[in-house]
């Protein structure tokens, strides 16, 4: 009698898989096609991941109201991974579990790009990231792309830019993790390259650290004729408000990449430098997404915007040019090869990394103006 | 540098030293550690923020408005969220109960104002170099204001009637209750009195770094903590000092070794002192009976 339980039992678990199996084979031939967006929705970042989400919703709604690809329509699949690393794991692995999902966008945090990329490798996913910069996640997996900077190109670039205005003794400041040191440590070996002297490194806690008297203090006493702030944006708005109180009001500041962003303008900011990889005059289609953004959601697109933007686009154009059947291979292998005109530049990629050009701006009359 | 490095410390140890007394206050009367305390600070900057911003009130009236929000705020914390559990020997729920009070505010301090740093501009910064030293006319109010509110608060505690109440609860709740003391108020009192002096900390650290967020009161409160128990929890000469220990050892390590290790500086003090002295520079040693 237990036997036969067993058996009934077994029969019965094998009859469900098999139903669920057809289910999902159903799944893929629907309508829809879906693309996945993970990002922080929640938490201290929750301002920047929505406004990375609203870009990627803005792309999906454009093409859909073309008609979609081939008749079918984009569902946004949108998970909070309020950047943790953890909670992105686990959005990753129900991404690749989910067979209607074709491809994703995502992350905002390099930490959290870091802890998806292996499960997007391993379920053949493509995913494109718009803000993960660090330098590891370069070549890492033949499945994932990003139209973020690279840190180690920030670093570098911002080492040719002292050179190129004579100035020969900088001071570094570095937010103390992944982000700040990517930046710091290509920074440091260009500038050794180039013969600038780096006179005093400085780090400070990216959310935590108000105060910058100390550092502000070595910095003003080091002979530094600039500083790099190699960080995020509240932290370097902090040091351009302080530094005056220290004697370090007449250097040339640089923020690095992440202070490309309309809060910045907030601080004492004027004449200060910004890297950034977005410029809103660059061409028609800039100028458009921009009025489009602005319309749909109320405020004006940064860099990370419009970096989401085009990542969404790329995913769309790339599900556009499969000839055959839409399977994540086929996307992967469109994405791979793909040359895209889009809000920031032209991509395409080698080694996950995209050819966007640096741009240099500066803080004049409370707005960013392009550097020639 | 070394000057320089110290100016920075002490601007910082008297923030420090105002809110330990908070700590401090509050400990010596009832002998819980009021975790809410940072967190009442934190709203206090942010009505201020809102009085100078929204209604352009002059920098002093709304210091001094914003602080008598803290100080009823910390009433109706020590009200809500002590007086009905403290009754018994029951510390531990108090603890539990004050540890949800800071994250129930903390939280709703998200809700209202939202999670990004603010900027403070109530004061214009100038900067001002004396002998090779710069000194900024923010620092130079913090200062005064830390100054004054020390002074007011030493006379209250130790040259009139009110003060010498509150010493009476510090020594024996209970029996300061069978001299006529009415004890409630005097706790009441003693909420309003730490509250008040975080909130005007509160204000002057939020102008001076011109950030305030909802998490701000967290790493200030807990070197503050740090501040009193180094100083000997419960003695506000001890508080008081243990801030400016803290502060000026604090902005020295990370001036000349490494600002990375700024907060462990601060708490490497309070760990080597308290080998040395368990009940801090100043503190009484306390025999607890059980």
């Amino acid at each position: 009698m237990k036997k036969r339980k067993g058996i009934m039992l077994t029969m019965a678990l094998m009859t469900t898989m098999a139903t669920l199996t057809t289910g999902c084979g159903g799944a893929a031939e629907s309508k829809s096609i879906s693309i996945g967006a993970s990002f922080p929705l929640t938490g201290t970042i929750a301002a920047d991941g929505k406004t990375c989400v609203d870009a990627v919703n803005l792309a999906v709604k454009q093409e859909n109201e073309k008609g979609g690809i081939g008749g079918k329509t984009i569902t946004l699949v949108q998970e909070d991974d309020e950047g943790s690393p953890t909670s992105a794991a686990s959005i990753a692995n129900k991404f690749v579990d989910k067979s209607d999902i074709l491809a994703v966008v995502s992350s905002y945090n390099s930490s959290c790009m870091l802890a998806q990329v292996d499960t997007y490798k391993g379920g053949h996913l493509p995913a494109i990231s718009p803000v993960a910069t660090t330098p590891a996640l370069t070549g890492c997996s033949d499945y994932f792309y990003r139209t973020a900077p690279n840190d180690s190109d920030c670093g570098s670039y911002a080492a040719e830019f002292f050179e190129s205005q004579g100035i020969s003794k900088v001071a570094l400041f570095y937010e103390n993790d992944d982000y700040g040191l990517g930046i710091a440590d290509a920074f440091t070996a260009k500038c050794e390259e180039l013969g600038v002297e780096i006179v005093t490194v400085q780090t400070y806690v990216y959310g935590e650290t108000v105060d910058y008297s100390t550092q502000l203090t070595a910095t003003g006493a080091s002979g530094a004729e600039a500083i790099f702030i190699a960080g995020c944006v509240t932290e370097q708005g902090l040091i351009c408000e302080q530094r005056d109180d220290y004697g370090c009001k007449d250097m040339v500041i640089l923020c690095g990449n992440g202070g490309y962003a309309p809060a910045l303008l907030d601080y004492d900011t004027e004449g200060v430098y910004v890297q950034g990889e977005f410029d809103k005059e660059l061409s028609e289609k800039a100028k458009t997404f921009v009025e489009e953004f602005k319309a749909e959601y109320g405020y004006e697109p940064g860099n990370w915007a419009a970096s989401s933007y085009d990542a969404a686009c790329i995913v769309i154009q790339a599900m556009k040019n499969c000839s055959g059947e839409l399977t994540r291979e086929s996307i992967n292998e469109q994405i791979s090869k793909i040359t895209y005109e889009g809000v920031c530049g032209t991509y395409s990629f080698v080694n996950c990394n995209s050819s966007k050009k640096e741009l240099m701006f500066r803080v004049e009359n409370g707005i960013f103006t392009l550097m020639k | 540098m070394f000057f320089q490095h110290l100016i920075n410390g002490i601007i910082v140890g008297g923030i420090y030293a105002m809110v330990a007394l908070g700590y401090s206050m509050v400990y010596g009367v009832l002998q819980i550690v009021n975790w809410a305390h940072a967190d009442v600070l934190m709203f206090a900057t942010f009505i201020g923020l809102i009085l100078a911003t929204k209604l352009n009130m002059p920098v002093l009236v709304m210091i001094i408005l914003a602080a008598a929000f803290a100080a009823i705020l910390g009433m109706s914390v020590e009200r809500v969220a002590y007086r009905p559990i403290k009754s018994g020997n029951r510390k531990m729920a108090v603890l539990v109960s004050a540890l949800g009070m800071s994250t129930f505010l903390q939280n709703l301090a998200q809700l209202i104002f939202g999670s990004t740093t603010r900027q403070f501009k109530a004061i214009e910064s100038k900067t001002y170099m004396v002998g090779g030293l710069s000194i900024s006319n923010l620092q130079i109010l913090i200062l005064v204001v830390t100054a004054i509110m020390l002074l007011i608060l030493y006379i209250l505690v130790y040259k009139t009637k009110v003060g010498v109440a509150m010493r009476a609860c510090s020594v024996s709740v209970n029996n300061a209750k069978l001299m006529g003391i009415n004890t409630n108020l005097i706790i009441s009192g003693t909420f309003a009195i730490g509250a008040f002096m975080a909130g005007v900390a509160g204000i002057l650290i939020g102008v001076y770094y011109s950030a305030v967020y909802p998490t701000m009161g967290y790493l200030l409160g807990m070197k503050a903590f740090a501040a009193a128990i180094l100083g000997g929890i419960g003695s506000i000469m001890g508080s008081v000092l243990g801030g400016f220990i803290i502060g000026i050892i604090e902005c020295l390590g990370a001036g000349y070794i490494s600002p990375a290790y700024r907060d462990a500086f601060a708490f490497l003090v309070m760990i080597v002192i308290l080998v040395i002295r368990p009940s801090g520079l100043m503190g009484a040693k306390r025999i607890d009976k059980v």
